[in-house]
């Protein structure tokens, strides 16, 4: 068990040097001079003042030097300034990271909590409307690009019929007026109740519903309700758009997974105990059949926070993939090398809260 | 009396817009405290009637009929088992009749712990608290030999072996001591020296709950030890019944002669071993007459024209073949 | 001389079955027909349209669907249809070329990892390990600045995307290198080379053809997004291309068939793509056989099930009598069948 998870960091921690030494070679290979974004303002012509830069910059120095002096500043987690926006790479990546997530979290959690629901309901009885509608629908969605349903769907309700907004996450910029402290404290009143309350009666659903409730409290305490509503009505579109692709193909996992493990012979043994069958399928059937669903969910995790590159360009969402797809076009490579830096960690650290979940429901795998 | 009786069953699948005809009118009837056994290969559908008793099939892809299908429970009650709904058949499992399965490794859910699987059968046919229903499972654990009763009800079932997992397996079904157990090759996946305690074990069970047993399996070895009367399957028909003694020592049909010949005697060297030719039919390819012309020794055009019905000889032993034993043996 | 022509002759002979197989099944002649269309259009784009990429006419842009522009044209007045014919060659090109290429470069790591040695598995299970956690779409929007050449494109999809074929080849060839025939074929001396190609590869072959075809379809769809967001070669039109322009000016001047027409063109081709692969698995695997429904012949399952349960009935103790006294004493053969 130990030798699994050491194993499995060391594995992370070559994939994130991996992604780091890409980070440092690719910039210099695409620019033929790495010093381009440095010399904002400073002619052409003036060769001496651009030398001057380069030195001053490290450019100069032999590569395995510049190499090891990234690696140093990575480690320092300074990710210097991004050229475009003025301003330090951090500030600008954790102004972009909770549009990213309002989009991407809604949609993940209504694409789950219905997906299943689907999915259980079409696995349950196979020959029903429900589950022949949803493999007709499976079949024809994968084959169909989902910004072009986006594009379309633009079209038909914010252009034909202007029921919603077709651009930007509010009516006016991208700043909202949050109480930070107010948040805070209302966040951490909650957490803190509900771990009481999971001491008093020991049940982990306090935990789980818990935390969830205390952040969307927080979050309304401390953001003017107007500014709330202004969002949900600009996230409407996007977030209905992946939530449909979303209901899909989690409802496919769940439908067939029930399926096979409806013809496992401990189910046999669960019906021959005299279970009731609302027993025999939701203690039975179904904590199996959800096994397959905490790796795909896992591996979503990891696009919470990267967000949805086509849907943020289409609706000129402020979020993480409309940033960095700014920052290639831009040649800010400061801030695209933070950006996928940041993204790899979020992978590695997703894939390790996966296999710690899935080992928890499943003990099987612990012989790993 | 008997506790289940059964006439004419008949049991198909549906497999595309064919059906498999799993089992093809079969009588059975078992006794007060009595062992009954049914023999044969696999595919003839003796699994298939096993689960047709606990009405464990389900319609599609299952379509089941009978002229009599009756349980008698504790209580004296007939119950038909054919119009129960799945609702009034949940009362029956477990607390009336219960079910040992073939492989425990794959008959035990892999993400429950031992305990919490025993626990369910109290909780839901006593309705006990879990903690009740936990000291109930262990006091079950202990009566089926298993040591160290505590430590293994937080156990996962990959963490036993396979014995102790049958010895799982006879602790949930024999609980509520039912009235008829059905035991479905409860050996069949063992290692030969856990087969013989795992046997031991349930007739010790049968007894001292005074439970009627069904025992199903290609293994006459455990018939000789486990049942008082033995019915014969070929594809779906009965094709011998009769006591064990008489079945072993003098069969009287010819696939039974022969499956008897089949077994590696211990006292004599031979130079080949005994075979049966061919395979057994596939269920959608049984051929016309007698299901085991083909492979019959003795074998004549009256067989391969007409199948034979199943005549009764007197004395409960019951043929299904046109010749008496010493015409057959004559040829 | 003769022995190549005769290989070759089977190898056609080989490929028109495979191809009539697939023509016949109902699944695969969908996608037959909607692949060739669009091949067919690609092809022949310049005989089907008398417009040009390049025929300006500021003055004729933003046009509704008309008689000359059956689906309107652009902000500068090139026509639609001739813009999706020439797209369809690129997303044909893009998406059958990395899928070859992915499914090459995957089968054979695939079957390297999986058959010669534990140094070869080592190194290619970690590179796939590596490349699973690696985000693919970030890292493809910043290799992309490295050239925006189509070629460039296929190397990065290629590169990123093996390892999926690469991981299922494995898995195939493992599971099949433990049946009891490759044992068998060891023991009867059967060199490596000689059972990886006589054995194996015939049985991995199917499932790569099958896998080709998906990944075609995969690929094509990736293929717009990417150059919707701008990443593909800007001389070249492609469908994803159509779009962007579309997203700047269709929508406020109500062009539908702009916006509808490059979503359809993608529709078709990965939808064919896909129908041929999900085919050939049902031609390449016996068990996924469709079978016709009992209903759809008219009769309810219950009242079949009926008629074959009064088949059933045996006859009775002295009508089998009645029969054997007939068999014994009238004359009719009554041989033992065997000895």
């Amino acid at each position: 068990m130990k030798g699994y998870y050491l194993k499995k960091v060391l594995s992370s921690l070559f994939v994130l040097f991996i992604i780091i030494t890409l980070n440092f070679f690719l910039p210099r290979m695409i620019f033929s001079d790495p010093a381009q974004p440095y010399y904002a303002g400073v002619p052409e012509d003036a060769l001496a003042l651009r030398e001057q830069i380069r030195e001053a910059n490290g450019f100069n120095d032999p590569l395995i030097v510049q190499y090891l002096k990234y690696l140093g500043r990575v480690f320092t987690l300074d990710f210097g300034e991004s050229h475009y926006y003025k301003d330090s790479v951090w500030k600008v990546m954790f102004s972009r990271i909770p549009w990213s997530m309002v989009l991407t979290v809604s949609s993940m959690l209504i694409s789950i909590t219905f997906g299943i629901l689907y999915g259980a309901v079409a696995g349950k009885r196979r020959e029903h409307a429900a589950d022949k509608v949803l493999l007709w629908l499976s079949g024809v969605t994968t084959a169909i690009p989902s910004f072009w349903l986006a594009l379309v769907s633009v079209m038909l309700f914010a252009f034909t019929y202007k029921i919603f907004p077709y651009r930007g996450a509010m009516t006016a910029g991208y700043t909202l007026s949050m109480n930070g402290s107010l948040f805070l404290i209302v966040l951490a009143v909650g957490v803190v109740l509900s771990v009481v309350l999971k001491l008093l009666s020991k049940k982990n659903l306090c935990i789980f519903i818990g935390v969830p409730v205390s952040l969307t409290a927080a979050l309304f305490a401390s953001v003017p309700l107007a500014d709330i509503v202004d969002v949900a009505y600009h996230a409407a579109l996007p977030v209905m758009i992946s939530v449909f692709s979303g209901i899909i193909s989690y409802a496919l996992l769940v439908r067939n997974s029930m399926i096979a493990v409806t013809g496992e012979d401990y189910i046999l043994t669960a019906r021959a105990k005299g279970l009731p069958a609302q027993v025999v399928l939701y203690k039975h059937t179904f904590r199996n059949a959800l096994l397959p669903l905490i790796t795909n969910v896992g591996m979503s995790m990891a696009g919470l926070m990267g967000g949805s590159v086509l849907m943020e360009k289409i609706f000129s969402w402020p979020g993480m993939g409309q940033l960095l797809l700014d920052a290639c076009n831009n040649g800010d490579y400061l801030l695209s090398q933070a950006i996928l830096l940041l993204f790899a960690v979020i992978t590695v650290v997703c894939n390790f809260i996966t296999d710690l979940v899935y080992h928890k429901f499943d003990p099987r795998v612990k012989e790993v | 009396m008997n506790v289940l009786e059964i006439k004419n069953l008949k049991i198909l699948f549906r497999v595309g817009d064919d059906f498999v005809r799993a089992v093809e009118g079969v009588d059975i009837h078992v006794g007060e405290g009595e062992r009954v056994a049914i023999v044969g290969e696999s595919g003839c559908g003796k699994s298939v009637t096993g689960l047709a008793c606990m009405k464990l099939h389900t319609t599609p892809p299952a379509y089941i009929t009978a002229d009599k299908f009756e349980f008698v429970s504790h209580d004296g009650t007939p119950h038909d088992i054919l119009a129960k709904t799945e609702n009034e058949m949940l009362a029956l499992r477990a607390e009336e009749m219960a079910m040992i399965f073939q492989d425990p490794s794959t008959f035990l859910n892999p993400v429950m712990t031992i305990g919490e699987q025993l626990d369910e059968v109290f909780i839901y046919h006593m309705h006990m608290k879990p903690k009740e229903a936990r000291r109930h499972s262990i006091e079950m654990m202990k009566k089926v030999g298993i040591p160290d009763p505590e430590m293994r009800a937080g156990q996962y079932p990959h963490e036993l072996s396979g014995g102790l997992k049958q010895r799982i397996l006879i602790a949930m079904a024999t609980s509520l001591s039912p009235r008829l157990l059905i035991a479905d090759e409860p050996t069949t996946a063992l290692d030969v020296t856990i087969q013989a305690q795992i046997l031991q074990l349930i007739t010790e069970r049968c007894e001292k709950e005074k439970m009627s047993l069904l025992m199903i399996t290609h293994d006459l070895g455990v018939v000789r030890e486990m049942a008082d009367r033995v019915y014969v399957m070929y594809c779906g028909k009965i094709v011998e019944e009769g006591t064990v003694d008489e079945i072993l020592t003098s069969p009287r049909h010819p696939y039974t002669k022969a499956l008897i010949d089949t077994i590696p005697g211990m006292e004599e060297k031979v130079d080949r071993f005994v075979q049966i030719p061919h395979n057994v039919p596939h269920p959608m390819n049984k051929p016309a007459g007698c299901y085991f012309s083909n492979r019959c020794a003795y074998c004549t055009d009256l067989c391969r024209a007409k199948q034979p019905p199943l005549f009764d000889r007197g004395n409960g032993r019951k043929i299904r073949c046109y010749y008496e034993v010493e015409e057959l043996w004559e040829k | 001389m003769k022995k190549v022509f005769g290989y070759i002759l089977s190898a056609l002979r080989a490929i028109g079955k495979f191809l009539w197989k697939i023509i016949t099944h109902p699944k695969g002649r969908v996608g037959v027909i909607l692949v060739g269309i669009v091949v067919l259009a690609a092809v022949f784009a310049p005989y089907l349209t008398p417009y040009q990429l390049d025929d300006y006419d500021i003055a004729g842009g933003l046009a509704k669907p008309s008689a000359e522009h059956l689906l309107g044209t652009d902000k500068n007045g090139i026509d639609i249809l001739t813009q999706i014919l020439y797209g369809a060659r690129i997303s044909l090109i893009i998406g059958v070329t990395t899928g070859l290429c992915v499914t090459l470069l995957g089968a054979t790591l695939g079957i390297v990892s999986a058959y010669f040695g534990k140094v070869s598995a080592a190194v290619i299970l970690n590179i796939i390990n590596v490349l699973l956690v690696i985000p693919t779409t970030p890292l493809m929007m910043i290799m992309s600045n490295l050239s925006s050449s189509y070629v460039m494109m296929i190397a990065i999809f290629t590169l990123i995307g093996w390892c999926g074929t690469a991981r299922m080849v494995r898995a195939q060839v493992l599971s099949i290198m433990n049946m009891n025939y490759i044992r068998a074929a060891e023991l009867s001396g059967g060199s490596k080379t000689y059972i990886m190609f006589r054995h194996i590869m015939p049985s991995v072959s199917h499932l790569l053809i099958m896998n080709c075809a998906l990944s075609c379809a995969g690929f094509m769809i990736a293929e717009a997004g990417l150059s919707f967001i701008g990443l593909g070669d800007p001389s070249v039109m492609s469908w994803g291309k159509i779009l962007v322009a579309a997203q700047e000016s269709a929508f406020t001047s109500g062009l539908w068939a702009w916006v509808l027409a490059p979503g359809v063109a993608i529709f078709i081709t990965v939808f064919g793509f896909m129908q041929i692969g999900y085919a050939l698995e049902e031609i390449m695997n016996p068990r996924m056989k469709r079978k016709k429904d009992v209903k759809r012949q008219g009769i309810a399952p219950e009242a079949a099930a009926e008629a074959v349960f009064a088949e059933m009935t045996d006859i009775s103790e002295d009508e089998a009598l009645a029969l054997k006294q007939e068999y014994v004493t009238g004359g009719r053969s009554h041989e033992c069948a065997r000895n």
